[in-house]
C-alpha cells in the first residue's frame, strides 16, 4: 500500500468517523458538566429502560434463532429444487425495512389486526404492544417487538448458516460416519462447522435488536434508545448521544465479539463439499411455514389493508398516494442516485487498499461506525457540520487527523510524519469547508448530510466486504500483467475486474437496500426541502389512513425490489 | 564462462521475517539453471526477488542489464523476462489469443505483427486450435501450456519459471518437461527453473543451484554438484543415497559400517558423514565385503532394488534378494564424504 493511498484512508476515516465523534464527545462532556444531565436523568429511569432493552434483545435473539434453524434444516443441511430461489426469498424479510414490518404485524396482530380480533373471540385477547406480565421483575418483557424484529432479522443467522452447511467438507463427515451412524455424524459435523457463523449471526442480531429504534417507536415500547431519541428531539443533541453511551458500549462488545466470530467463520479448511441428500416433505413444509409466518403474513397483510387495485375505473389506494407521495419518491432516487456512486467508490479504494498492504489501526477506525447505533452516527455528523466554523470544531479536526495519522502503520517517525500531514489535512479541508460556507449550506439545505450519514454507517461494512474479493485477486495474475508492462487499466481488467465484479454487484446490491431502508439517522439528518421515503411512511402512520399506508409501504417494497432484480439481471447477463 | 545471470547478497524481508539471507549464485548466460530445495527454502521468493515483484536488497544482473543495485530496482517490466507462475495466473476473462496480444502490445508489437507473433506461439505449443477459448474452457496441460506461451511470447532474455510440473500429473511431467527443454533451447533465454524435485533437477539443468533456508547452499554444473554434493543438506536434496557415518584416516581410507572404503569429495579427516548411492553397492560373494540383512525388496517396473540395514541406516541397491534373506555386499567407487561429523 502506497504512502499516499495510507494518508488518504486516514484522511477520509478521520473527517468521516473521528472527527464527529470527537465533536460529539466535547459536546457530550459539555453536557455531564452543565448539568443537563442531571436534568435529563432525573425521571428517566434509565436502569429499566435499559433493562427492558436487554431482555427484547435476548428474546428477539431467541425467536430469530428457533426461526433460523427451521429453514437451515432444509436449506443447508439438503438440498430442496429451486435452491436459489428459496434463498432469494429468505432474503425478502431483510429488505422488508424493520419500521414496514411492524407496520405490516400490526395489521395482523395490534389494536384492531385480524388475528387479534380472532383470538379476542376466542377468549384470548392478544395485542403486539403489550408486555407479558412481570409482576415482581424490574423490567418488562416484550414478546411483540421482539417478534417483529426476529422475523425481519433472522435471515441474518440462517444465510451464513446455510452457506457454511452447503460447503460442510465430504472427508470429514465421512471419516466421522465410519465411526457412528450417518444421521449423527452429519449432526456432530454440521454443529461443529456451523458454530461460529450460528454466533456471528446470534450477535448481529442481538446488537441490532438493541438498537433499532422504528420497530419500538412504533409499538411504543419503553426501551432506551426511544428516550435517547425523546432526548435529541426534545431536549438536547448531545444529552441524547450521551444517554446512548450503554447502548454504545453493549455495541462495541457486540462488534468486536462479531469480528472475532468473522475470523473463526474464514479460518475454515474445506476441501469438496458434501453432497446433500433430498430433503424430506417435513423439512420443506417447515422451510415454507417459516418463510409464509415471517414474510407472507406481513406483506399479504399489507396487499388486505392496501385493497384492490383499481383496474376497471376509480382511485385506489395506490393512485391517492403515490399522488400525494411522487416528490418523495423522486427524493429518494435522487439522494440514492448520490449515495451510491461515492460509497461504491470509496469501498472499492478502500478495499483495495487494505487488502494491499496492513493498515493497522485503521482498520479498527474503519469498523467503529459498525459498532455504533444510527442516531449516534447522525447525532454525531449533525454536531459535527453545525459547530463547522467553531475553533473547538476545528481542534477536533485536528486531533481527529492526528489519531487517525497515529494509528496507522510504520515506525514511530513514519507515523508522526503521517499524523503531522493527516491533521494538517483534515484541519484544512474543514477550516474550507467552515470558512466557504459550504458546511452551512450542508447544514440547511441538500442531500449532503443523510448522504455522509449513509457513508458513515455503510462504508465500513461495504470496504470489508469488498476486502475480501480483493484479497481474491489472483496475485500471479497481477503479476504476470505488471511483468508484461500492461498499464494499470489493462491490469485491473484483466486480473483485478474478474475477481472483484461479483462481490461489487453484490455490494452494490447491499448498498442499495442498506441506504433504502436506514430510517433511524435519516429521520435525524433529512433537511427541510427533501423527503425520503421510508420517514414519510413512518410519518404517515399517525395521521394517515392505513390503507393509503400499507399501499404506500408496498409501493416502497417494489421501488426497492425493482433496482435490484435489475442490478442481478445485469450480473448475470454480464456472467453469461 | 559467460555470466548471463548473477546475483550477490540478496536478502528480502516478508512481513518483518528474513526470508533470503544473503543469497548469492551466478548462471552462465542461455543455460538452463534449476534451483533445488525443499518447501520454505525461499525459491519461489528468489524467483521473484529477480523478477522485481518483491522488493529486497542486494546486486542483480543479467548480461549487461543491471535489475537490482541495492535498494535502486529497475521496474518489472523492464527486465526483459518471462514468468511461468506455479498456478498460471491466467487472466480468466481473455481468450487465449487475447493472453498473448495483451503481452504483445504491452510490449509495442502490435498490430499485423502481433498476430502473426501470437499465431506462431500458439501454433507452436499446439494451441492453435483452441486461440477463441478462455481458461476456464481449457484442460490443465492446454492451461499450462498457454501460459508457457505467454511467459515466452515477447522474447524475454530471461525465463523464470516456478515450479512448472507441480500442477500437472504423473504421466504428463515428462511432457512438459520435455516442452520446456525444447522452448527454452529454440528461444535461447537463460532459464530458472524452481523445482523440489531432484530428478527434474537432473534432466533439465545444466546449472544447478541448491537453496536450503534462504540460503544458496551449493552451485556449479549439475554434474558436479550430483558427484560432491557440499554438505548433508544438498546431499538429501539430490535424494537417492543414505548419509552414513564414516571415520577417514589420513590415507582417505574410511572405516564404515560397509567396511574399509575409498572416499571421494570434501577432504575431511576423521569423523564424517559420506553419501552411499545404489550405484555405489554390489553384490559379493560369501566372504567377500560385509553381510547385511534385506528389509524390503521394492519391485520398480523395470527392476527391483533392495532395501538393506546398514548399522540402522536404510541403504538401496540394485537386487531382487527377499525380505529377511541376508547378502554379501561391497562398496565399489568412491563414495563422496560430505560434511565433517561432530563427536
Amino acid at each position: 500500500m502506497s504512502w499516499i493511498a495510507r494518508q488518504s484512508l486516514a484522511l477520509v476515516l478521520a473527517l468521516l468517523v473521528l472527527q464527529p465523534l470527537l465533536v460529539l464527545a466535547e459536546r457530550g462532556a459539555g453536557v455531564l458538566l452543565d448539568g443537563t444531565m442531571d436534568q435529563v436523568l432525573s425521571g428517566a429511569q434509565v436502569g429499566v429502560l435499559f433493562a427492558n432493552a436487554i431482555f427484547l434483545a435476548l428474546l428477539t435473539t431467541l425467536f430469530a434463532a428457533v426461526l433460523a434453524i427451521g429453514v437451515v434444516m432444509a436449506l443447508g443441511l439438503y438440498r430442496v429444487r429451486g435452491e436459489g430461489l428459496w434463498t432469494a426469498l429468505l432474503l425478502t424479510p431483510l429488505i422488508i425495512p424493520p419500521h414496514i414490518h411492524t407496520i405490516a404485524w400490526t395489521r395482523v396482530l395490534g389494536d384492531k389486526g385480524w388475528l387479534s380480533l380472532w383470538l379476542a373471540e376466542q377468549g384470548m385477547p392478544m395485542n403486539v404492544r403489550l408486555p407479558l406480565a412481570t409482576d415482581g421483575l424490574l423490567a418488562h418483557i416484550y414478546p411483540g417487538p421482539a417478534w417483529v424484529m426476529a422475523c425481519s432479522f433472522f435471515p441474518l443467522i440462517a444465510l451464513p448458516m446455510i452457506m457454511t452447511l452447503r460447503r460442510l467438507d465430504q472427508e470429514s463427515f465421512a471419516a466421522l460416519s465410519l465411526s457412528i451412524p450417518q444421521r449423527r455424524a452429519l449432526f456432530i459435523r454440521a454443529k461443529v462447522e456451523a458454530r461460529p457463523a450460528f454466533f456471528t449471526g446470534l450477535i448481529a442480531v442481538f446488537a441490532l435488536a438493541l438498537v433499532t429504534y422504528p420497530v419500538v417507536s412504533l409499538l411504543d415500547t419503553p426501551v432506551l434508545v426511544q428516550k435517547v431519541y425523546f432526548v435529541f428531539s426534545q431536549v438536547d443533541q448531545a444529552a441524547g448521544a450521551v444517554l446512548a453511551l450503554p447502548l454504545v458500549l453493549m455495541a462495541v462488545l457486540a462488534t468486536f465479539a462479531l469480528t472475532r466470530a468473522e475470523q473463526s467463520l474464514m479460518a475454515g479448511l474445506r476441501g469438496k463439499a458434501r453432497p446433500r441428500d433430498a430433503a424430506s416433505p417435513s423439512a420443506i413444509a417447515l422451510l415454507v411455514t417459516v418463510l409464509v409466518v415471517t414474510s407472507g403474513v406481513p406483506l399479504v397483510s399489507l396487499l388486505r389493508e392496501a385493497g384492490p387495485l383499481a383496474i376497471a375505473g376509480g382511485t385506489d389506494n395506490y393512485q391517492s398516494v403515490f399522488a400525494r407521495t411522487a416528490e418523495a419518491f423522486c427524493d429518494t432516487g435522487a439522494l440514492l442516485l448520490w449515495a451510491m456512486p461515492p460509497l461504491l467508490l470509496l469501498s472499492v479504494l478502500a478495499a483495495r487498499w487494505m487488502a494491499r498492504g496492513r493498515v493497522g489501526g485503521l482498520d479498527a477506525v474503519a469498523t467503529l461506525p459498525l459498532a455504533l447505533p444510527p442516531v449516534v452516527v447522525g447525532v454525531a455528523l449533525l454536531l459535527n457540520v453545525a459547530a463547522m466554523d467553531s475553533g473547538r470544531a476545528a481542534l477536533c479536526a485536528l486531533l481527529a487527523g492526528a489519531v487517525a495519522g497515529l494509528v496507522s502503520v510504520g515506525s514511530m517517525r513514519e507515523r508522526f510524519l503521517s499524523a503531522f500531514v493527516v491533521a494538517l489535512a483534515a484541519t484544512a479541508l474543514h477550516w474550507g469547508l467552515g470558512v466557504s460556507g459550504l458546511a452551512r449550506v450542508i447544514l440547511t439545505e441538500g442531500p449532503t448530510l443523510p448522504v455522509l450519514g449513509w457513508l458513515a454507517l455503510y462504508l465500513p461494512l461495504c470496504a470489508r466486504l469488498m476486502r475480501v474479493a480483493y484479497q481474491s485477486v489472483d496475485r500471479d495474475g497481477m503479476d504476470a500483467a505488471r511483468l508484461s508492462g500492461a498499464n494499470s487499466l489493462t491490469r485491473f481488467r484483466v486480473a483485478e475486474w474478474p475477481a472483484v465484479r461479483g462481490t461489487l454487484a453484490a455490494v452494490a446490491i447491499l448498498g442499495f437496500i442498506l441506504c433504502m431502508t436506514e430510517l433511524s439517522a435519516t429521520l435525524l439528518l433529512l433537511r427541510p426541502g427533501w423527503q425520503f421515503l421510508q420517514v414519510r411512511i413512518f410519518n404517515m402512520v399517525h395521521y394517515q389512513s392505513a390503507g393509503e399506508v400499507a399501499a404506500l409501504c408496498v409501493l416502497v417494497l417494489v421501488a426497492t425490489l425493482l433496482p435490484v432484480m435489475v442490478l442481478r439481471l445485469l450480473a448475470k447477463g454480464q456472467r453469461a | 564462462m559467460t555470466h548471463g545471470l548473477v546475483f550477490t547478497d540478496v536478502v528480502c524481508s516478508l512481513d518483518e521475517q528474513e526470508i533470503l539471507h544473503a543469497a548469492s549464485a551466478s548462471v552462465p548466460r542461455g543455460s538452463y539453471a534449476c534451483v533445488l530445495g525443499a518447501s520454505g527454502a525461499g525459491k519461489s521468493t528468489l524467483l521473484r526477488c529477480i523478477a522485481g515483484l518483491i522488493p529486497c536488497t542486494g546486486r542483480i544482473r543479467h548480461g549487461e542489464q543491471v535489475l537490482q543495485d541495492g535498494a535502486q530496482s529497475r521496474a518489472p517490466h523492464l527486465r526483459k523476462i518471462g514468468f511461468l507462475f506455479q498456478a498460471l495466473g491466467l487472466w480468466p476473462e481473455l481468450s487465449a489469443a487475447e493472453h498473448l496480444l495483451t503481452v504483445l502490445n504491452a510490449a509495442g508489437i502490435r498490430g499485423a505483427q502481433a498476430q502473426a507473433r501470437m499465431e506462431a506461439e500458439l501454433a507452436d505449443l499446439g494451441l492453435a486450435a483452441l486461440k477463441n477459448r478462455r481458461p476456464g474452457e481449457m484442460s490443465g496441460g492446454e492451461r499450462q501450456r498457454l501460459a508457457l506461451a505467454r511467459a515466452t511470447v515477447h522474447r524475454p532474455e530471461l525465463l523464470l519459471l516456478d515450479e512448472p510440473t507441480s500442477s500437472v500429473d504423473q504421466a504428463r511431467k515428462r511432457e512438459v518437461r520435455t516442452l520446456l527443454y525444447d522452448l527454452c533451447r529454440r528461444t535461447g533465454a537463460t532459464v530458472l527453473h524452481v523445482t523440489h524435485d531432484h530428478e527434474e533437477a537432473f534432466e533439465l539443468a545444466d546449472h544447478l543451484i541448491c537453496m536450503d533456508a534462504g540460503r544458496v547452499v551449493q552451485e556449479g554444473a549439475a554434474a558436479d554438484v550430483h558427484a560432491a554434493p557440499s554438505s548433508v543438506a544438498v546431499a538429501q536434496l539430490l535424494g537417492s543415497g543414505s548419509i552414513v557415518s564414516v571415520t577417514v584416516g589420513e590415507d582417505g581410507l574410511a572405516d564404515s559400517p560397509l567396511g574399509r572404503v575409498r572416499v571421494s569429495g570434501k577432504s575431511v579427516r576423521g569423523a564424517a558423514w559420506a553419501l552411499v548411492r545404489p550405484e555405489h553397492l554390489e553384490l559379493a560373494a560369501v566372504g567377500d565385503g560385509v553381510p547385511l540383512r534385506v528389509r524390503r525388496r521394492l519391485f520398480q517396473g523395470g527392476g527391483c532394488q533392495m532395501e538393506l540395514d546398514v548399522a540402522g541406516v536404510s541403504c538401496r541397491m540394485q537386487g531382487a534378494a527377499q525380505a529377511g534373506t541376508e547378502v554379501w555386499v561391497r562398496v565399489r567407487g568412491q563414495p563422496p564424504v560430505v560434511e565433517a561429523r561432530s563427536v
